[in-house]
């Protein structure tokens, strides 16, 4: 499976590709992206078979990505992982697409439980 | 339990509130219960301590603090990144990872009041506190204190 992941932060971006390693999701393409734009651009170059984004980032924000994406007419998987996780937001993030949302601080079970339903959809 | 509330004008920001979502953090990126120790002044804290803080806006306006001496920023650090020791730690990522910690704390708090938007984090020297925080944990870390603070609006404009 081909990910890409975007925080703005270096190591929470380490942090989740940890956990998502001892979740079980080891030996996938993750990505890296530093911010919502640069997010964009690599999904456009590599067509993942998802996405993991932070809410709040400089230049493009999760949400801001989200949208555009759904604008363009790209429906890759969607998923944020943040520290913002209040019923308002969760409720723009469905609406905007989104799939889940996941917030930090996570642990590798929480990880589990959100993506294993949807692995044999997502490959 | 060594905390202080100076005012509480939002219910939802207070010291319980903050102790909870701490405690939830150290837990998860530490491994280890977030201990309450004596309170110590975040300017007592060396030369080289840190503060990292993200500001809170809407409904309730303040921001989150995290201060801590330099080694206790690299312990948490090294923590956070799953490094040893005697692994090399990149100066940049220490930086990264207290605005990491702020930004998880403070997010979570943030989503006790509906109508608030987070900045980003912000790291740098220790400003001491001109005012008293709504409320502050003093969380013992080796031989020194790791200060978590919620500030409002205010106190936070005159730290700047």
């Amino acid at each position: 499976m081909k990910i890409v992941l975007a925080d703005d932060s270096r190591v929470m971006r380490q942090i989740v590709i940890r956990t998502m390693r001892q979740a079980g999701y080891s030996g996938h393409d993750i990505i890296e992206a530093t911010d919502g734009a640069d997010a964009l651009q690599k999904i456009e170059e590599h067509h993942p078979d998802l996405v993991l984004s932070d809410w709040n980032m400089p230049t493009m924000t999760g949400i801001e990505l989200l949208r555009g994406l759904r604008s363009a007419g790209n429906a890759v998987p969607f998923g944020f992982v943040t520290s913002e996780g209040s019923p308002e937001m969760r409720s723009t993030a469905e609406q905007a697409g989104a799939l889940f949302v996941i917030a930090k601080p996570f642990t590798a079970d929480g990880f589990r439980d959100i993506l294993d339903p949807l692995v044999g959809s997502l490959m | 339990m060594v905390t202080t509330d100076a005012a509480q004008p939002y219910n939802a920001v207070s010291s319980a509130a903050i102790q909870s979502i701490v405690a939830q953090v150290w837990e998860a990126l530490f491994e280890s219960t977030a201990v309450l120790t004596a309170p110590i002044a975040p300017d007592s804290l060396g030369p080289d301590a840190w503060t990292a803080s993200v500001e809170v806006f809407g409904a309730w306006e303040g921001a989150v603090s995290l201060t801590c001496s330099a080694a206790a920023g690299e312990e948490m650090t090294r923590l956070m990144l799953g490094l040893t020791e005697s692994d090399e730690l990149d100066p940049l990522d220490l930086g990264d990872a207290l605005g990491e910690l702020v930004n998880v704390v403070g997010g979570n708090l943030k989503s006790l009041v509906d109508g608030c938007t987070l900045g980003l984090p912000q790291v740098g020297p220790v400003t001491p506190w001109l005012r008293p925080p709504l409320a502050v944990l003093h969380i013992g870390w080796g031989a020194g204190a790791v200060c978590v603070a919620v500030h409002d609006r205010q106190n936070h404009e005159e730290q700047s």
